[in-house]
């Protein structure tokens, strides 16, 4: 088997994996069944078309395409322009936009729908589509404003939640080292998922979501609608002269500093900044290796802060220059042991070994590692899993059948819960 | 205390006094099960049901992904084997007969729904992005992201490249699902993998599974 056809069936069984947890919740095969036996043979056993009925239709379906010809505009995706300081450019499609200290970042859309980065957020439009767009929030406040039509189709991705919207106001915080969200609604509904809320969750206006990866709790609290609707919600205008950004409600969030009133804020789209760090940012992981590498990437590694070791390692395997990555991964855990980021270093190694380098004896010893470190993680269920499949394919079936035990005990639908069964014979 | 310690005995005793007539379980032979479906044997129809949807829906969700209209289709699936029963040759290979028409139904939906985004216009409110629609599932964004590089395929690579590389079939397993030759299939693999590795690359989610090999890195 070629490595690319490894590589695609590794991809595909995570995806078969992932869905066989879903299946039920898909497709419901009682209701299913139900419907099949009660309406599907009858509607269909007699159902022959009339002679008549076909030339009707053929007559209809020309008249459609007449019109069609006649009236048709094929949808367009949406398009939007980023604002700062009262200069705009236009916006792309998957690059990176990050609002530096003392400024904000309007995001205006072809629908009307607004989208502000308060100083020090970053984000990304992923997807635009005629009815929405597809947002990742790597981090900080974001405003937004979307507005609301029957068919509005907006998702929002912020680590390992998701926020699904149709048409409202409401601002998210998302800072990505403590793990923590928060979700506050000024109008209308979303929905929140991911990380611990297996179901999405409904928030409508007034509410205030605070959820914590990290500590596994979330905590939805309700304010007066008027009182968020009423609060000055709007982020300041990206000429820098209004009052800095602040969410409206209280929060046990770290507030964004103030900018220096004098200082001269600039949207800054990074796209063609010299530094590993922004060409990783951007999503061109072969030129920030390349970048890292011109610096001497190990000399770089020994000049790194924590933060920066995981940013290396993290470039250096998605450029896949996996001997580099594991040497970043291995100094931040040898130098910074006691940070958390030591246990997400253990969690990219076992990766490497599982996914990449076919180790899977040495992969079940990083996500062992893991989860003796963070036993309740936010990595924590994808890391068991994924240490009950190492040792199933390293034939430690005794440890594998361990591991099915404490993940169905934990995660009794979790995405890895069919191979528990598998494994326990059930 | 004779029906509590035995709450189906009361019932049965009735129903042999009103002479219900009970139909004997249809054995688990695929075989046997199509001749009942042909016979017009009572119960018969919920067996095939009960034998085979579960494979059907894997197929169904391995091609598709998340859709609205899955319930739907794996009705469609099961309304159309009873149609076609008269033509099967071979009532032992109802299984991989049950496959094609799986994906035959897959086939039509995902060619509908381009269709129909192409003339959005008709039923703004029926269409969803069927891809990227909010789904209230918990998939990764990697998975959710090989979906939108699937949608780049076309129907017939899309559903190969499903069925080998999501559900881990067999090539002849593929070729015997789509009806066509080995030959077909793998060409039509050949093309579905350059294409998706091309349009992954847009996707960060996707770069670690795809960087792996030296291939994928090019």
């Amino acid at each position: 088997m070629g490595t690319m056809t490894r590589s695609l069936s590794d991809l595909g069984r995570r995806v078969a994996d992932e869905q066989d947890a879903e299946l039920d919740r898909l497709v419901d095969l009682g209701r299913a069944r139900e419907r099949f036996l009660r309406y599907g043979q009858p509607e269909r056993a007699g159902r022959k078309a009339h002679p008549l009925m076909i030339a009707a239709a053929a007559a209809l379906m020309a008249a459609g395409a007449v019109l069609a010809v006649l009236w048709y505009r094929a949808p367009e995706p949406l398009h939007f322009e980023v604002v700062s300081r009262g200069s705009s450019s236009a916006g792309e499609e998957g690059s990176w936009l990050s609002a530096s200290p003392g400024e904000a970042v309007d995001l205006r859309f072809s629908d009307g729908s607004r989208v502000s980065l308060a100083e020090r957020s970053r984000a990304r439009v992923i997807e635009l589509g005629a009815e929405g767009a597809d947002l990742v929030v790597e981090n900080g406040k974001v405003q937004l404003d979307i507005v609301s039509r029957r068919e509005s189709q907006w998702q929002l991705s912020l680590g390992p939640f998701r926020v699904q919207v149709t048409g409202t106001r409401f601002d998210v915080d998302w800072q990505p080292d403590a793990e923590r969200l928060m979700v506050s609604m000024r109008e209308g509904r979303v929905l929140v998922s991911g990380c611990m809320l297996d179901e999405p969750r409904p928030l409508v206006a007034g509410e205030v979501l605070r959820a914590s990866c990290k500590e596994g709790r979330v905590e939805i609290t309700s304010q007066p609608a008027q009182a968020t609707a009423a609060a000055d919600l709007e982020v300041p205008p990206p000429d820098g002269d209004a009052e800095p950004y602040e969410s409206e409600v209280e929060t046990d969030l770290e507030p964004a500093p103030r900018p220096e009133p004098a200082r001269t804020a600039t949207a800054e789209r990074v796209q063609a900044t010299p530094t590993w760090k922004d060409l990783a940012a951007e999503g061109d992981y072969k030129s920030a290796y390349a970048a890292a590498q011109a610096l001497g990437f190990r000399d770089e590694c020994a000049r790194a802060g924590v933060g920066d070791l995981m940013g290396l390692g993290d470039v250096a395997r998605y450029a896949g220059q996996l001997a580099d990555a594991e040497h970043a991964y291995g100094e931040l855990r040898r130098r910074f042991p006691s940070d958390d980021r030591a246990s997400v270093a253990a969690f990219a190694l076992a990766r490497i070994a599982f996914d990449q380098r076919g180790r899977y004896s040495e992969a079940a010893r990083w996500f062992g590692t893991y989860l003796r470190e963070r036993p309740s993680g936010s990595l924590a269920r994808e890391a068991l899993g994924r240490y009950m499949e190492s040792l199933h394919r390293s034939g430690d079936m005794v440890g594998a059948r361990q591991a099915a035990e404490r993940y169905l005990g934990r995660y009794p639908t979790g995405p890895h819960s069919e191979l528990g069964h598998r494994l326990l014979g059930n | 205390m004779h029906d509590e310690a035995f709450p189906g005995a009361a019932t049965a005793a009735a129903a042999e006094r009103t002479g219900v007539v009970r139909h004997l379980p249809i054995p688990d032979n695929d075989a046997v099960l199509v001749e009942a479906i042909r016979a017009g044997r009572g119960g018969a129809a919920a067996a095939l049901f009960d034998r085979h949807a579960p494979h059907v829906r894997r197929v169904l969700v391995r091609v598709l992904g998340v859709d609205r209209d899955l319930p739907d289709l794996v009705q469609e699936v099961f309304v159309q084997v009873l149609e076609s029963l008269d033509r099967l040759q071979q009532p032992k290979a109802l299984r991989g007969w049950i496959t094609s028409i799986a994906v035959f139904v897959a086939r039509a939906h995902i060619r509908k729904k381009k269709r129909q985004q192409l003339f959005r216009f008709f039923a703004p409110s029926d269409i969803e992005e069927f891809v990227t629609a909010p789904d209230g599932t918990s998939h990764s964004e990697a998975v959710r992201s090989v979906y939108r590089v699937m949608a780049h395929l076309s129907a017939d690579e899309r559903i190969a490249f499903a069925l080998r590389f999501v559900d881990g079939m067999e090539l002849t397993e593929v070729a015997a699902a789509c009806r066509v030759s080995l030959a077909t299939i793998k060409r039509r693999l050949a093309s579905a993998q350059r294409k998706f590795a091309e349009e992954a690359r847009r996707h960060p989610e996707l770069v670690p599974w795809l960087s792996g090999g030296g291939r994928w890195a090019q």
